[in-house]
């Protein structure tokens, strides 16, 4: 087991230089002089272009493009990500600064997934091609294909402005975590349920539940402690792998409901422009996804009992 | 060692989020609510260049003088001031007894320390350092009295000072130039507590505090135990949190929520305007099509304004006619009779251009048009930072004209890198300040450098003498003469394009006593408040 | 043919099949049977729903009907193009690793490998702030994403097909590797392709609108249904069709192309239908 996890850290590495080199020369490919960008209405005004070279050359953006990505991995191990052009201050600290608030919605969005999704599977697996199934996979069918922000709407129109019972917008309190939570879980609990509900259904075939069977154990004691169980292991892989999704949906949902996060902070950057910012956010995230797909694996590994490591 | 400074940071956002101090708000703390947009990117206002930005730094760090509310300039830090004949040498004598928040005293060499910074190239001052000027010197005469000295005259350096926020220097020295925007040390009647970015600035009351504001009608410290100011995204949710009891003040509304409390008597409500440019575009006369002169006035008498208006804003705003607003002290009546809104006419103007309308149906195309070959449509692309609405209806009404009007929506960097770049037909550029000192900074070419605010490429030496005169001739109905002149050589060469001005709206919960709006429709003072 | 059959067998595939083509022909027909002009001011602004204006007006007094019929014209090639502009590399790729294998396989592996190290919408948004916001744009960002996925579907497939018999056959007799590859395997593989495309034509749509709705997609005054929500937001209280309807049109097409999709996957591969869902 510890091997296995060990192993598959160490592939992490390379990996994640493709991943810095890939977002190193994107963004060096993209228009725009980026000094001029950072002396944009600065200097009371006039930036002659004695300062323009000057600060070129205080960056080291004349340096070879081996030596820039070199001195751009070797200040992001030291968590270093650069200074954001808009906020003039260091994009390590933008991102630390929000990153709470993201991980607080993405965990209560895939709380919120397993909670809707987990019942509702089971639910339709125990009571196959009844109406309870149908229902419940049309539900799972909608909540998959509405656009998030959509949905995001719809819960504000109805929650806030209409019940008054959650607000609208901000972050900072519990309350203001449910709507935006539970837009996210939404339409990650569609796949769950689907998910829990096939597998569910393949394992009540298998062998060993004929055996529980046999030996007279209970519906509900079959179904707890063995199905469940047994069919949890992809729906875990999933929900890493929903993590990863839900990061990426907390993009949309932060600037629905003004909440500070990082995902927001990435499309603000992007709108303004702030190439330092991007880069920062972009391989910031692409190493927590990393890390968490290695965290799910390994979750996997241990749960599985047949998955020799 | 940075893993355990990562940590302690996202913990801290998380611990944040369990408290809820949301709701552990002191009862005497005032809520003001204000549009995401204007959040600052950085909270020390020698470096951003938001009017908001210096707005809350006011609450922090009195500046050396005031705007009162009824327009005149009143003592803060600074009790007397005056400028020698030329407009190169300002005097200022200061407050005695004055301390900083930590326990600096204030004097001339405090003032010097803050001007120097703002001007030091380090700093990138973005917008302060060109408000304040080409300062040549800072003198300390005694621990009272602090001279500014230029070598050309610099006439708006009160305008300049009244938004300057005056910080600790002892504080500046101690964070550093980036450290400082987390400490935010100055004289005023709160204390910085902290900046949730995208949601929350908090303050709290200082008890130190001398209520050396003009306006404060009491002495000592204030009668709030704090404030709190919080971005909100979303207009429909500013607009309703008065009313849901969520804020005491909401500023800035937008005109839809205007509605629910303008004759409303639960609740108090005001607009005021903000004299300046309104929403001005202004015109790239370099190429074509804009560089033809019947071009430019089809555009300004093809377009219906008070339709806009009412259509977009139920008629709550302002009809823009020329460079300056109508609620500017000012302003040039003529404008208003230049360029009547004539659909008919600007089609003849655009024909005479060579620009015409093909018979097939369809967007205007050239025909006869000096350096644009024969056939080409007649696209005009209109760059704007917000109101994307207004740039909507807009094309709409040029479209019956015959032009393909292209609307761009693009955030302040964007913006001036298009200017950088010469790369723009109309774009927005609007200046708030009741002083025509503006209409140098916008029209005089002398600014058409990298990081000046002269966009369009007019060039005429006498224009340029008179509107250069607003920056040496001290006496303001004399500027007020002569800014009416540049309004007509404006509006006679059309170079910009108005459209409509906002007024300010504000509403507050009954609650609030003593709110004083400033002169200036976007600024004010809670020193009087109570709730 | 008895596919096709088996899928028409099932009325949930013949009614999301029934939406789709439904929402074609609106497309194609907008202009003809929209009853105003979808960029005019036709109304005042802000109007509710009304016989006049079926689904009221936005801000601008557009009529809102209109528009959402408009905006089929934008969202339905959107989903289709970005499909066929992701499918075709990530297929070209997969299909050379799987068939190539050795140095090609593990070469395209990491690349795509790499790829997937990024969550989706990342990839979307890098792609989009290198080019800026446009449909085009949206279009090739979205693509991007897609890439890998089918790289990695081909590529297994491949690796299954290669060593079936008639495969080996055709090797021996002596049919170019190109040939191969193009006409025995991957007209053996086009099966979970299509499968996948279906399903990814309303992830196209659904991407494609969040990023209008976050101010990376078209410009105004396009009538496009996420930019068509976004402005209505500001309005939600007082005028809460201008988001609402829009919404309701993507999820109307997107849960048609799901549904459809899963059930043309359990009638090409009953064992891919059965299990994972």
């Amino acid at each position: 087991m510890l091997r296995f996890a060990a192993t598959r850290s160490l592939q992490l590495v390379p990996l994640l230089l493709v991943v810095s080199l890939i977002v190193f020369m994107i963004m060096h490919a993209l228009p725009g002089d980026p000094v001029a960008l950072m002396l944009q209405g600065a200097e009371g005004g006039v930036a002659s272009p004695e300062r323009l070279a000057e600060l070129r050359a205080q960056l080291g953006l004349n340096d070879p493009l081996l030596l820039q990505y070199g001195r751009f991995v070797a200040h992001a191990l030291e968590g270093d990500l650069g200074m954001s052009v808009r906020f003039h201050e260091p994009v390590t600290g933008l991102i630390t600064d929000r990153f709470g608030s993201t991980l607080a919605l993405a965990f209560s969005g895939l709380a919120v997934a397993i909670v809707l999704g987990v019942p509702l599977g089971a639910l339709a697996a125990t009571r196959r091609n009844s109406w309870i199934d149908v229902a419940s996979m049309g539900l799972s069918y909608i909540g998959a294909s509405m656009p998030v922000y959509w949905l995001a709407l719809v819960l504000i129109l109805a929650f806030s402005f209409g019940l008054g019972w959650f607000p609208p917008a901000g972050g900072g309190t519990w309350q203001s975590l449910v709507l935006p939570a539970v837009t996210l879980g939404v339409s990650a609990s569609g796949l769950i349920s689907r998910l829990v509900r096939s597998n569910l259904i393949e394992v009540f075939s298998e062998d060993y539940i004929r055996t529980g069977r046999s030996k007279g154990l209970s519906e509900g004691a079959i179904l707890w402690g063995h199905a469940l169980k047994n069919a949890m292991m992809p729906v875990v892989t999933v929900m890493g792998l929903q993590f990863g999704a839900m990061l990426a949906g907390t993009v949309v949902t932060e600037t629905v409901f003004s909440r500070p996060g990082v995902g927001r902070l990435v499309v603000n950057a992007i709108l303004w422009k702030d190439y330092p910012l991007v880069q920062g956010c972009v391989l910031f995230i692409a190493a927590v996804y990393l890390l968490v797909n290695l965290l799910v694996d390994v979750a996997y590994a241990a749960l599985d009992p047949r998955i020799v490591p | 060692m940075m893993a355990s400074g990562l940590f302690r940071r996202v913990a801290a956002g998380l611990m944040f989020l369990a408290c809820g101090t949301a709701t552990a708000q002191a009862a005497g703390t005032l809520v003001i609510a204000i549009p995401a947009n204007q959040e600052p990117a950085t909270l020390d206002g020698h470096i951003d260049p938001f009017q908001s930005t210096w707005l809350v730094d006011s609450l922090m760090a009195d500046p050396l003088l005031v705007l009162a509310p009824d327009g005149t300039y009143k003592p803060d830090l600074a009790l007397a001031w005056e400028s020698n004949p030329a407009g190169t040498v300002w005097t200022f004598k200061l407050r005695p007894g004055v301390t900083f928040q930590d326990g600096t005293p204030f004097n001339a060499a405090a003032v010097k320390a803050n001007l120097e910074r703002i001007i030091d190239p380090k700093t990138q001052s973005a917008q302060m350092k060109s408000e304040v000027g080409p300062i040549k010197s800072v003198d300390v005469v005694d621990d009272l009295t602090v001279r500014v000295g230029y070598d050309t005259p610099w006439v708006t350096l009160l305008d300049a000072m009244r938004r300057v926020p005056i910080w600790s220097p002892t504080a500046m020295e101690k964070a550093g130039l980036n450290g400082f925007a987390s400490v935010l040390v100055g004289a005023g009647p709160f204390t910085f507590v902290r900046k949730v970015p995208n949601d929350r600035v908090d303050l709290k009351k200082w008890p130190g505090y001398g209520g050396w504001n003009s306006v404060q009608k009491k002495p000592g410290a204030v009668e709030l135990d704090g404030v709190s100011i919080r971005w909100i995204g979303s207009s429909s949710v500013l607009g309703s949190l008065v009313q849901s009891g969520d804020a005491d003040v909401a500023t800035f509304l937008d005109p839809i929520s205007v509605p629910d409390y303008k004759d409303n008597k639960a609740f108090q409500f005001y607009a005021k305007d903000q004299a300046g440019t309104g929403l001005q575009f202004v015109m790239n006369i370099r190429k074509p099509p804009l560089d033809d002169i019947r071009v430019r006035q089809a555009l300004i008498t093809g377009s219906d304004r008070p339709g806009l208006n009412t259509l977009l804003y139920d008629g709550l705003f302002a009809v823009g006619q020329g460079p300056l607003n109508d609620v500017h002290p000012c302003y040039w009546r003529g404008a208003e009779t230049m360029y009547p809104y004539n659909p008919t006419k600007a089609g003849q103007l655009l024909d005479q251009a060579g620009w015409v309308l093909p018979q097939a149906g369809g967007m205007r195309v050239a025909k006869g048009v000096k350096n644009v070959a024969d056939g080409t449509p007649l696209r005009i692309r209109m760059t704007m930072i917000s109101r994307k609405e207004m740039g909507e209806g807009l094309q709409a009404q040029f479209k019956q004209l015959g032009i393909d009007f292209a609307v761009e929506v693009v955030p302040g960097p964007v913006q001036l890198d298009r200017v950088q770049k010469r790369e723009f037909d109309l774009i927005y550029e609007r200046q708030r300040s009741p002083d025509p000192v503006i209409l140098d900074q916008i029209w005089n070419s002398k600014w058409e450098v990298p990081g000046g605010w002269a966009w369009t490429g007019f060039k005429d030496a006498a224009f340029d003498a008179l509107v250069g005169q607003l920056r040496t001739v001290p006496d303001f109905a004399k500027r007020c003469e002569i800014a009416r002149d540049v309004q007509k050589t404006i509006m006679e060469n059309a170079l910009m394009l108005p459209t409509l001005s906002d007024p300010v709206y504000v509403a507050m919960s009954p609650k609030v006593k003593g709110w004083e709006t400033g002169a200036e429709g976007n600024w004010f003072y809670v020193n009087n408040v109570t709730k | 043919m008895t596919s096709l059959r088996r899928l028409f067998r099932r009325k949930v595939n013949v009614v999301a099949l029934a939406v789709i083509l439904g929402w074609v022909v609106l497309a194609v027909l907008a202009s003809t049977i929209a009853p105003h002009d979808p960029t005019e001011t036709v109304g005042r602004s802000r109007q509710p729903p009304s016989p006049l204006f079926w689904f009221g007006t936005d801000q601008l007094g557009r009529d809102i009907f209109s528009r959402v019929l408009q905006g089929a014209r934008i969202s339905l090639p959107l989903g289709v193009v970005t499909v066929i502009v992701g499918a075709i590399p990530g297929t070209l790729l997969g299909l050379f690793a799987g068939y190539f294998g050795g140095v090609v396989d593990t070469l395209i592996s990491r690349f795509v490998d790499a790829l997937l190290a990024f969550p989706s919408i990342l990839l979307t948004l890098v792609v989009i702030a290198a080019l800026g916001p446009s449909l085009r744009n949206v279009i090739i960002a979205v693509a991007v994403a897609m890439i890998p996925e089918y790289a990695r579907l081909v590529r297994s497939s491949v690796l299954v097909i290669r060593g079936l018999a008639y495969v080996e056959a055709a090797r021996a007799l002596g049919a170019s590797n190109l040939r191969i590859m193009f006409v025995e395997v991957l007209i053996n593989a086009s099966g979970p392709i299509l499968v996948m495309s279906t399903l990814q034509v309303g992830q196209a749509i659904l991407v494609g609108a969040g990023l209008s709705f976050l101010g990376l997609g078209p410009p105004p005054p396009t009538p496009e249904w996420g930019l068509m929500s976004a402005e209505g937001q500001e309005f939600l209280r007082r005028a809460w069709w201008m988001s609402t309807f829009p919404g309701l049109a993507i999820l109307s097409l997107v849960i048609a192309f799901n549904l459809f999709g899963d059930g043309v996957k359990s009638v090409l591969d009953p064992k891919l239908g059965r299990g994972r869902g």
